[in-house]
C-alpha cells in the first residue's frame, strides 16, 4: 500500500474517528492531514500502516481536545454531527476513544493497548464501564 | 446507532468525500516544502548568513555577474592543451 491509497482508504476512517470524538469538521480535517504528515515524515512501513496511523490520531485527538477553553469560545459554533442517536455523548473522551477503536475500527485489545499505551486489563474495565453507562442512558 | 453499528462510517465518508482531494493536495504541498527545507538546511543557513553580511541584493548580483563574465571570457583556459 502506498501513501496515496492509504490516504483514500484509512483517511475516511480517521476522519470518522475524530468526528465521532466530537471534533469540528475543520479540526477533524486538519487532524487527518496532521496524521498523514507525521506518518510521511517518520517514514513508516506503508504495508500495514493502520495501527500506526491510529496511534498518531489518538495522540492528535488528545492534543486537540486539550485546547484551552477560550480558543473554543473564540471559534464559531461547531457544526454538530447529525446522529440520530448520539449515545457516545454520555462517555468520557477517554472511554469514547477506546470504544471507537474497538467497535469502529474492530481492533483487538492488544492492538488498542499498543496504540494507547494502556494495559489490556485497564482497557477491558474501561470498556465495561462505558457499556454500563450507555445501557443506563438508554 | 448502537455499538455494533459503529463500524459503518457511511455518513462521515460522505462528509469526507468533499474534502479529500483538497486535503491531499495541501498535504502534498506541506510535505514538499518540509522536505525542501530539511534537505537544503545548509544552503538556507548560508544564504541567511550572506544576507546578514550584506542585506542588499545588488552587490551579490554584480558579484555573480562578474564571476560569469570572467568565466566566459576565460573559457579558453578551461581547455587543457
Amino acid at each position: 500500500m502506498d501513501p496515496e491509497s492509504a490516504f483514500s482508504e484509512i483517511g475516511p476512517r480517521i476522519f470518522a474517528y475524530l468526528r465521532r470524538l466530537g471534533l469540528t469538521p475543520d479540526d477533524s480535517q486538519d487532524g487527518v492531514q496532521e496524521v498523514f504528515f507525521r506518518a510521511l515524515r517518520s517514514k513508516i512501513d506503508w504495508n500495514a500502516p493502520k495501527a500506526y496511523l491510529f496511534k498518531i490520531a489518538y495522540h492528535i485527538a488528545i492534543d486537540i481536545m486539550r485546547k484551552p477553553f477560550q480558543e473554543e469560545l473564540d471559534k464559531d459554533i461547531p457544526t454538530p454531527f447529525p446522529y440520530e442517536d448520539d449515545f457516545l455523548s454520555v462517555l468520557h473522551p477517554e472511554e469514547k476513544q477506546i470504544i471507537l477503536l474497538i467497535y469502529q475500527e474492530l481492533l483487538t485489545y492488544e492492538e488498542v493497548s499498543r496504540i494507547t499505551g494502556k494495559p489490556v486489563g485497564t482497557l477491558k474495565s474501561l470498556v465495561s464501564r462505558a457499556k454500563k453507562k450507555i445501557k443506563e442512558e438508554a | 446507532m448502537r455499538l455494533e453499528s459503529l463500524s459503518d462510517i457511511g455518513l462521515e465518508k460522505r462528509e469526507w468525500a468533499a474534502k479529500q482531494s483538497r486535503v491531499y493536495r495541501k498535504l502534498k504541498l506541506w510535505f514538499l516544502v518540509h522536505e525542501v527545507v530539511q534537505n537544503s538546511k545548509f544552503i538556507l543557513l548560508l544564504l541567511i548568513g550572506f544576507w546578514f553580511y550584506q542585506p542588499i541584493f545588488t552587490p551579490w548580483l554584480y558579484k555573480i555577474l562578474w564571476q560569469l563574465r570572467f568565466l566566459t571570457q576565460n573559457a579558453v583556459a578551461w581547455v587543457i592543451p
